[in-house]
């Protein structure tokens, strides 16, 4: 059924990039999504971190 | 007659385990883990939609309808009002006084979504539909795809509701489910400042 709908996907990245303009956007785009992953383990790590020292610091 | 060896009562050398509550709850490390894959699936979305902008003199393209921006911003308001409402249920929900910001938030969120609809039946009388342009899939695309969270996040309010009116709500489901609920909120407004300014 998914195949009577197909239709163009005009909401591509890729199918229109590397003309020259859109260079700063890529690199800008591969930092965020490289560092994306790491600030949010990160986070959670410190986060777990802070936690831990809570319920020690409770546990006396 | 032998002597039998004395009984020992090992209750008093092994005593049973004290319950322990976990640091950090498994409700919470596993919507931890699924809001994390949900950033980065959003973060692919609006990746693609940079670029693509980016090669464009000007965005939305000419003869492209202009979105609803004030209109946006106050429905911005609203949700993230709902997230203020969340938080202050979680406060209380030890006092057992959370029910009405938990409604609040409900409403707060059902608000977003009614205005959103009524905002994209407008653009489509205008003609920005998934195939008008670039402009028109990416924003579909985008915005439709966090509406579709907003509702999901809805049904996570209502069953915690549910719960909370039955009295078996535990912190942990509570927090949770507000964690899902603040991710829908907090990626509105990066969503709203990409595709609609």
């Amino acid at each position: 059924m998914s195949l009577a709908w197909l239709a163009p996907a005009w909401a591509c990245a890729v199918c229109g990039a590397g003309q020259g303009n859109d260079q700063g956007a890529y690199l800008e785009m591969s930092i965020v999504l490289s560092l994306m992953p790491l600030v949010l383990i990160g986070g959670v790590a410190w986060w777990v971190r802070g936690q831990v020292r809570a319920a020690r610091a409770a546990a006396g | 007659m032998t002597d039998a060896p004395p009984e020992r009562d090992f209750r008093l050398v092994h005593p049973a385990p004290r319950a322990r509550r976990p640091v950090v709850p498994s409700e919470v490390i596993a919507m931890l883990v699924f809001v994390f894959t949900e950033v980065m699936f959003f973060g692919g979305l609006v990746s693609a939609h940079t670029i693509t902008r980016s090669n464009w003199p000007m965005w939305p393209p000419p003869g492209q309808p202009r979105l609803p921006i004030e209109a946006t911003a106050v429905n911005t308001a609203v949700l993230l009002a709902s997230a203020g409402l969340l938080w202050l249920a979680g406060r209380r929900h030890v006092e057992g006084r959370a029910r009405a910001p938990l409604l609040g938030a409900m409403a707060a969120g059902g608000f977003f979504v009614v205005a959103q609809g009524y905002e994209w039946v407008g653009l489509v009388r205008e003609g920005l539909t998934m195939q008008s342009s670039t402009h028109g899939a990416f924003f579909y695309l985008i915005v439709g795809t966090h509406a579709l969270h907003v509702l999901a996040g809805l049904g996570v309010l209502v069953a915690l509701r549910a719960r909370l009116a039955a009295g078996r709500l535990s912190v942990d489901e509570f927090t949770a489910g507000r964690i899902f609920w603040y991710f829908v909120v907090v990626l509105w407004p990066v969503l709203y400042w990409r595709v609609y300014l």
